[in-house]
């Protein structure tokens, strides 16, 4: 998949409009991975929107080949920074009630939400990065700045928290 | 783990409200914050050359205050080290070329008053021999306030005069009591008192003994004595 990249020339026009090409390919999947780090809609809009602005100001400096990780690293320093701005905030497992669409199974949506809401903010970026965004271990080590012993025994109690969630039992990993 | 990975996918796509960002008001968005970030790092480079360039225009003499070569250091021994080498930048540029001077070196001794590192009369005495014969030029520094008053009593082979100068009160001496005739500026400043003197003769001057004159002017004018005694590397 050919996706647009920082320009290979120094225009404003054209990095604008290559910009613009990146942010119509790629909002959808980070406003998705914002939403699961955040749990909120109008949180992972916010999160998304910094990151497309920080991202812009680095556009000419970043390599094609790198740039979705630039703006996922973006986009997790955000969301931490911002839960540690948060840091004295009252984190609890139950979540409000919302109307889910007719043939959902509602009672499951909101067991992902309780057991993601009990992680830390570390834990779910490790379960979210390894699960939504299929990175492997050594990479979400890489942006978390951790060893990925860590990674991978703190994504273990995410998934065993998220499990708990299924409909049915699951099976350990092979 | 793929039923967690689709457990994920489900709760973030089931649901999922319209967007609500647009392409063009981020894209503003970003180019305002980008406008905004660049000015700001002028302006702080812009602080930061300003400052530079008042640091050049209102202390034009604290680049020579020591020399970019003078050590510098807290220990007593550091401090010497430094004077020694204030002392070789204002005299040796005054001194004949063919001068030679010994010791070989213009080092400075601290004799400890105190314990502090400050607290110590520091001294250096330098014999200093070209074609004209020997001569001398000693340094003393207290580098403690009000250590040392120079008092002026002018007599038939003492003339005197004081200045009061933004670094202290200097007092310009020329001595010729114990022989040889003494060239001396002493500076009481607020941070000390230092005093630099000059003689016809290589010997130390000693109260009440006579020094042989040894040729026919002091090594150093009154001037330039004055001059070394107002070099601002010997400030502490």
């Amino acid at each position: 998949m050919n996706l647009p990249g920082p320009p290979r020339t120094n225009k404003g026009v054209s990095r604008d409009v290559d910009f613009s090409e990146y942010f119509a390919a790629r909002v959808q999947r980070f406003r998705r991975v914002a939403f699961a780090l955040s749990g909120d809609w109008h949180a992972a809009e916010d999160l998304v929107q910094a990151m497309f602005v920080q991202l812009y100001r680095r556009w000419r400096r970043v390599r094609p080949a790198t740039v979705d990780a630039y703006a996922r690293r973006i986009l997790l320093n955000l969301f931490l920074a911002g839960r540690r701005g948060a840091g004295r905030e009252h984190v609890t497992p139950s979540v409000p009630e919302r109307e889910s669409p007719p043939g959902r199974d509602p009672s499951l949506r909101l067991d992902v939400e309780r057991a993601l809401a009990g992680l830390t903010p570390r834990q779910r970026a490790m379960v979210v990065l390894r699960f939504l965004e299929d990175l492997p271990v050594s990479e979400v080590a890489t942006l978390l700045g951790v060893a990925e012993g860590t990674v991978k025994s703190q994504t273990a109690r995410g998934v065993g928290a998220l499990r708990v969630a299924l409909p049915a039992p699951a099976t350990e990993e092979s | 783990m793929e039923e967690v990975r689709s457990l994920l996918t489900a709760y973030v796509t089931e649901d999922e409200p319209p967007l609500g960002l647009a392409g063009d008001r981020v894209l503003a968005a970003a180019r305002r914050s980008r406008r905004q970030h660049l000015l700001t790092g002028a302006a702080a480079v812009a602080v930061v050359v300003l400052a530079l360039g008042l640091a050049v225009v209102v202390l034009p003499d604290r680049g020579s205050v020591a020399g970019p070569s003078c050590p510098s250091g807290s220990t007593r021994e550091a401090l010497a080290e430094r004077l020694s080498c204030v002392v070789a930048g204002a005299v040796r540029p005054l001194l004949a070329p063919d001068a030679r001077i010994s010791p070989g070196s213009f080092a400075v001794v601290a004799d400890p008053v105190g314990d502090a590192p400050r607290e110590a009369d520091f001294r250096t005495h330098i014999r200093v021999t070209d074609a004209r014969g020997t001569g001398s030029v000693t340094v003393v520094l207290y580098p403690t306030p009000n250590s040392a008053t120079p008092s002026c009593v002018p007599g038939e082979s003492i003339s005197c005069s004081v200045e009061r100068l933004p670094q202290g009160t200097l007092q310009l001496t020329t001595d010729q009591s114990t022989g040889a005739l003494v060239h001396r500026a002493a500076l009481s400043a607020p941070w000390g008192y230092v005093a630099v003197s000059s003689s016809d003769s290589g010997e130390p001057e000693r109260k009440d003994l006579h020094t042989p004159s040894q040729r026919p002017e002091p090594t150093l004018t009154l001037d330039q004595v004055r001059q070394v005694a107002l070099t601002p590397g010997l400030a502490f």
